[in-house]
């Protein structure tokens, strides 16, 4: 049994290897993404059959909108003084140039599958409905695109404090959270702490989530970040540039 | 056969961290079912690839690859305890988690890597074992 299940393993994979390897090709690959858009469809009418077993999205907001109450009350800040911050600047900054955008699939990784519309383009931000950073699309197929969003691992870029002042590159670990490594120990920083995007592969200004944690010494600190964007919405706002 | 269809094709777009075909791929490797096992890997390894998006024969090529590796391991080990069986699965699942992350990201994420490792080898644990109490009524 030992050699047969050996021969028969060997057969299976180079067979693998030549059908992994003519997928590619140019022709093939244009089937593949048809049959892509079709499983993707599929997908989308399972997992919103599911979703009505889920509590609704408007729960969720209720009960993040309550957390971030009990955030905001932590910080002394009032709904009033939220409303004077950058993040309704940049609503209206961007307020005539989005697209709302319908999410197709989530996977794993945390990358997000988006339903096309005509201008999509690699590079472009997204958001959620409470202007939230979720990520920038990374490839635009036939007919969806995908988005690499802050709950996908290894993504970098600079973050600052709710004041502008740089803290450094952030790095998406996993599941939402971000880390900060070497931030400048004399600067100031608190839990509940808002983070926002510096220019670079983000526009300036936009929200990222608040500190959870700070790990301080001498040298340095290390701070711990959750992303606070909607990861279950089933819209996506799209910056178009 | 239903229910491993059932499986793959409900509970996989919803359920990402799971990879639902190598349960019952495991179970009939175990049970030196090769014409079944032979059936079954290529059907459910391309269904698993439209559902992952991955291009045609990346799951077949991770999955007999590791496959491969548990044959090997055959001529060492036996399974007829719990013990080997865990040691067999755990094999399996570092192997074939290892070579999907580095595939599909380049990279390997250990904090996603050991959630996602636990969650497959707990499902596995429970479908053989389930599996295995029902056929043996």
């Amino acid at each position: 049994m030992f050699k047969k299940k050996i021969k028969n393993f060997l057969i299976i994979t180079s067979l693998a290897v030549v059908i992994f390897l003519l997928s590619s090709r140019t022709i093939l690959a244009q089937a593949e993404e048809t049959l892509f858009s079709w499983s993707l469809n599929f997908q989308k009418i399972i997992q919103d059959f599911f979703k009505r077993f889920r509590p609704t999205s408007q729960d969720i907001y209720k009960e993040k909108y309550y957390e971030l109450l009990q955030e905001l009350a932590k910080l002394k800040l009032t709904l009033k003084s939220l409303k004077e911050t950058d993040i309704v600047k940049i609503q209206q900054k961007y307020q005539a140039d989005f697209q709302e955008v319908k999410v197709i699939k989530k996977d794993a990784l945390g990358n997000y599958y988006l339903e096309n519309f005509p201008g999509i383009a690699e590079e472009m931000i997204v958001l959620d409905k409470n202007w939230l950073l979720v990520g920038r699309i990374v490839k635009v197929f036939k007919n969806y695109s995908l988005v690499q969003s802050l709950e996908t691992p290894n993504l970098e870029f600079n973050v600052t404090d709710i004041e502008g002042n740089l803290l450094g590159l952030a790095k998406t670990i996993s599941n939402g959270f971000l880390e900060v490594n070497f931030v400048d120990p004399q600067m100031k920083i608190n839990v509940n702490d808002f983070v926002l995007t510096e220019k670079g592969i983000f526009p300036s200004g936009l929200v990222v989530g608040s500190v959870v944690k700070i790990y301080r010494n001498q040298f340095n600190q290390k701070i711990i970040v959750k992303a606070v964007f909607d990861p279950e919405s089933s819209t996506f706002l799209v910056i178009k540039k | 056969m239903i229910f491993d269809f059932f499986l793959i094709l409900i509970f996989q777009p919803i359920l990402g961290s799971f990879f639902f075909f190598l349960a019952p791929l495991l179970f009939d490797f175990f049970k030196n079912r090769l014409k079944e096992l032979n059936f079954k890997i290529f059907v459910y390894s391309f269904l698993t690839d439209l559902i992952f998006l991955k291009p045609l024969g990346f799951f077949l090529l991770l999955a007999s690859l590791s496959f491969l590796l548990l044959s090997f391991l055959e001529k060492f080990l036996s399974y007829h305890k719990f013990y080997q069986y865990l040691l067999f699965l755990i094999l399996f699942n570092i192997f074939f988690l290892s070579s999907f992350f580095y595939l599909a990201s380049l990279k390997i994420n250990w904090q996603v890597f050991i959630k996602i490792f636990l969650f497959n080898l707990i499902f596995q644990i429970i479908y053989l074992v389930i599996k295995n109490l029902l056929l043996a009524k």
